[in-house]
């Protein structure tokens, strides 16, 4: 419920934003210099309450709703939104690593921010580890394909003692997918490992914990509460991500499982957020994660040799003859 | 000797070697490294025995050329390439030996990361030949390794270990007489007289003619250590004995670093011995000479200033005081440097040739290719490793302190990447402390003020080793060394700047620093429990620490200990601390 009072001044300068009108123009159309206009459009912002312009046509159109006025001419938000498909309905209609296609390197464990990290550290790989990221990837790539019948097998296979040893995380991981899969007995099982290892020494958190927990029960009891805690796992800050991604995965399928459509969309467009958040903070880091290069290289006719794009042969060359 | 084995052990590389000792001191690095290179690539194949043995033999005897002359960086490429040569070859015997070869050259290049891996490696190996004497001769080694390092208590440790390793060993050995000497001077500098007299004495028994023969320093060193301990203890008699002993052997071997050991000796019987006037002139003497061979500056300084103050010459005594610590700052520094330009020529042969193309190349590569590491940064982290262990016997001080950083950055909502920066720039912070004579570090009391200012340019001395500025990790690391004891109220060193003009990271690495100094009780602090030092964090902040960031640092260990089942409020020092630090830098598929 809105309870800010808005007076004309405020409704004109909203009609405008709602427009799509700049500070400039509806300084103009109101009468006054730009910068006094700035100056009460952020007076207006604070009052009510958002950071920027968009926020405060979406404030508005809410208001304009809980009034029963829909202005004229303006769809209502819904319709605004529901024309253009979402990440989350693609996601919904495939799964959302179908829909995340490359993007989902920069969410779970031992994705691109790993390896970059490991870069920076002059950490080189060596082949257990390396055994040991495919395995976790797979896992989690499991997860947000909804391929639970992969953690079942691997639970047939006897794998979780060794999972246990080399890496407690992938068994989290595991006791996801078993528990969103259905596979209840072993999803228990599991646990009982996890939850009994905690008290020896550490290697599960007690977020990750939790995560199973309330995995459990939100979706066999269907608490409330349970669903809450999820919840907060995967939005507070102070989550490392493991948890948090895989929580944030795991949110998506129980939603789903609740037949709560609107909440899953909302959680797969929240999982695309934070991949790509992720994929922004390493380009302000110098990187180019998805392709080095945006050139499109010719086809090559036959005889001639191939062309590399002109930057990078500049480059080679004067490189080469640096180097020489 | 048949003509194919007379071939096969004549080998060049040996008419190489010795081709160039007599030019040596005409040649600087780049020439040297450059007529070595054969020798090199000829080491990188497999060689037969006895061709083997003989170029390992004059290699050795060339790198302990170097040693003497103070070049022994030069000799660390033909060392390790000696090293490689005995692991191609599978030859357990000469890899114990190059190994300890390398391990000396490294210890004398500032790189006691890098010589106590070596001796560790010498020592395994003389573990697994079952062979007591190479056992002691490792240890011997690690011991001076860590005397490098400046730590002398994890030194005495060692050279113990020494001595048990060849209890059982009769006669007179070797070893026993190095490990006995060292082990009293070490007990020595740490203050333990009546420990050191007495392996002063055993070493003394254990001498046999050939071994000062072999190495006449060592032999002096012995003396003059006994001639001090007989000094304090009053056996004027004895110590006179020692004196006039050093004399000989000084006269004897005659080389300035002995005259002016035989010097300091004299002086300080003298001084003992009420004759002041007479002891000055003579260490006037020595110091002049000293002037000319850097690592003995320090030892005559100290004992100018004993003399003045002795002679009541206070104002005197407060400039060669001076003198003293800007020799110390300046033989860090340099040495330092001298390290990073060593891991520089190792790691690219065509760098330095010429500085603007080398530029260039720099800034074409860093287009070229996503961002890494710094080319030199394991130089640096051994850096700050080594300049650590006389504060900390583990020297984990700055990794511990580089977890804490990243995590509080990760607190503060900085990119993953970027606290990864952040936190790896902190583990340099104290890579200066190289600079700060060991005994101030390893006090617990509190410094008088002439002893707080040589602590407080560590802060320079490290801004002044990270001045290399091609990769903004080391611009950072350098920012964060010198402005890590800068305090939010503007009362730190060495600037006074304060609030947020103090760069952020380096505030940062402040509050972790000065927890885990706290927690592990390093310096003058004692060891407290992750709740009491939470409390003093506390405290002090606004004052210390900007208080923003403290909060912070509060919820991350309390989450982080939390999180693991950590209890924080039982156990003072590393134990539980260790495992929170651990968990912290475990990367768990992230960073």
């Amino acid at each position: 419920m809105n309870i800010v009072d808005i007076n004309d001044r405020d409704r004109q300068m909203l009609e405008l934003l709602a427009q799509g009108a700049s500070n400039r123009s509806i300084a103009d159309s109101m009468g006054y210099r730009e910068g006094t206009m700035r100056v009460y459009l952020h007076g207006l912002y604070r009052k009510l309450g958002v950071g920027n312009k968009t926020s405060a046509v979406i404030w508005y159109f809410d208001r304009l709703k809980e009034e029963g006025r829909v202005a004229e001419g303006l769809p209502a938000v819904e319709a605004l939104v529901a024309q253009e498909e979402s990440f989350g309905d693609i996601a919904l209609r495939q799964d959302p690593l179908s829909a995340l296609g490359a993007m989902s390197m920069f969410l779970g464990a031992y994705g691109r921010v790993w390896e970059v990290g490991n870069r920076l550290k002059g950490v080189a790989v060596d082949p257990k580890t390396d055994q040991r990221r495919r395995q976790s990837r797979q896992l989690w790539e499991a997860l947000l394909k909804g391929d639970f019948a992969y953690g079942k097998r691997l639970f047939d296979e006897d794998q979780v003692a060794r999972l246990l040893v080399d890496s407690p995380a992938d068994c989290v991981l595991l006791a996801c997918l078993l528990r969103i899969g259905g596979f209840t007995r072993a999803a228990d099982r599991v646990m009982g490992q996890l939850v009994r290892r905690k008290k020896g020494r550490p290697g599960i958190s007690a977020k990750e914990v939790a995560l199973v927990t309330s995995l459990r029960d939100a979706l066999d009891s269907r608490e409330a509460g349970a669903l809450a805690a999820l919840h907060r796992l995967a939005v507070e800050n102070s989550v490392k991500p493991f948890p948090r991604h895989a929580a944030m995965a795991s949110l998506f399928w129980v939603y789903r499982a609740l037949k709560d459509i609107d909440r899953a969309r909302a959680t797969a467009n929240a999982l695309c957020a934070e991949a790509e958040a992720v994929r922004q903070q390493l380009h302000a880091m110098g990187e180019r994660p998805l392709y080095r290069d945006a050139s499109m290289p010719q086809p090559s006719s036959p005889g001639a040799k191939a062309t590399p794009s002109r930057q990078g042969k500049t480059a080679a060359t004067r490189l080469a003859a640096l180097v020489s | 000797m048949t003509a194919t084995t007379r071939f096969l052990a004549e080998s060049p590389s040996i008419d190489l070697l010795q081709g160039l000792e007599p030019r040596l001191a005409q040649m600087d690095r780049r020439e040297l490294a450059e007529g070595l290179a054969p020798v090199l690539v000829r080491l990188q194949e497999r060689l037969p025995d006895a061709e083997r043995a003989r170029v390992a033999e004059s290699a050795f005897a060339f790198c302990r050329r170097l040693y003497s002359n103070g070049r022994s960086g030069d000799g660390l490429a033909l060392a390790r390439s000696v090293l490689a040569q005995s692991i191609l070859a599978d030859d357990a015997a000469l890899e114990r030996r190059a190994s300890s070869v390398c391990g000396l050259l490294a210890a004398d290049t500032a790189d006691v990361v890098g010589a106590i891996d070596y001796q560790a490696r010498a020592l395994a190996l003389a573990d697994a030949s079952r062979d007591p004497t190479a056992r002691a001769t490792a240890w011997n080694n690690i011991g001076l390794a860590f005397g490098v390092a400046g730590n002398y208590s994890l030194a005495v440790q060692c050279y113990r270990r020494a001595l048990t390793a060849e209890e059982q060993v009769p006669g007179a050995v070797r070893s026993r007489y190095t490990a006995s000497n060292n082990l009293s001077i070490g007990l020595y500098l740490t203050g333990d007289f009546a420990a050191a007299l007495r392996f002063g004495e055993l070493a003394l028994q254990a001498v046999d003619p050939s071994f000062v023969d072999e190495n006449p320093h060592s032999a002096i060193l012995l003396r003059r250590n006994l001639a001090r301990l007989y000094v304090s203890a009053g056996r004027m008699a004895e110590a006179a004995e020692q004196v006039a002993e050093v004399a000989v052997l000084a006269a004897k071997s005659s080389s300035p670093r002995s005259l002016i050991a035989a010097a300091t000796t004299r002086a300080t019987y003298e001084l003992a011995t009420g004759h002041t006037d007479i002891a000055l002139t003579r260490l006037e003497e020595a110091l002049e000479r000293a002037r000319g061979i850097p690592a003995t500056l320090r030892d005559t300084l100290g004992c100018v200033i004993h003399a003045e103050e002795a002679a009541g010459n206070a104002e005197r005594a407060l400039v060669r005081l001076r003198e003293l610590s800007d020799h110390v700052y300046r033989f860090a520094v340099d040495r330092a440097l001298d390290h990073l330009e060593l891991a520089a020529l190792c790691e690219g042969p065509s760098r330095g040739a010429d500085a603007r193309q080398e530029q260039a190349r720099a800034r074409l590569v860093s287009h070229l290719r996503p961002p890494g590491e710094p080319e030199e940064w394991k130089a640096f982290q051994r850096l700050s490793v080594a300049a650590v262990l006389r504060m900390d016997n583990t020297g984990w001080h700055g990794l511990r302190v580089g977890a804490l950083t990243k995590a509080l950055a990760l607190a503060c909502g900085c990119a993953p990447l970027q606290a990864l920066e952040i936190g790896l720039a902190a583990e340099l912070h104290d890579i200066g402390l190289a600079s700060v004579p060991e005994g101030i570090l390893s006090r617990k009391g509190a410094l008088n003020g002439a002893e707080r200012g040589l602590l407080e340019r560590h802060a320079d001395a490290g801004a002044e080793i990270l001045r290399d500025d091609r990769h903004p990790r080391i611009l950072m690391a350098r920012e964060i060394a010198k402005y890590h004891h800068a305090r939010w109220d503007g009362a730190g060193y060495p600037s006074r700047v304060g609030g947020k003009f103090i760069p952020l990271h380096a505030r940062m690495c402040a509050v972790a620093d000065a927890y885990d100094e706290m927690v592990c009780g390093l310096g003058a602090h004692r060891a407290m429990t992750m709740n009491e030092a939470l409390e003093a964090l506390r405290r002090e902040s606004g004052g210390q620490f900007d208080p923003d960031l403290v909060n912070r640092f509060e919820a991350v260990i309390r989450d982080e200990t939390a999180d693991r089942g950590i209890d924080p409020s039982t156990t003072a020092g590393l134990e539980s601390f260790q495992e929170l630090v651990n968990s912290l830098q475990e990367d768990r598929g992230f960073l």
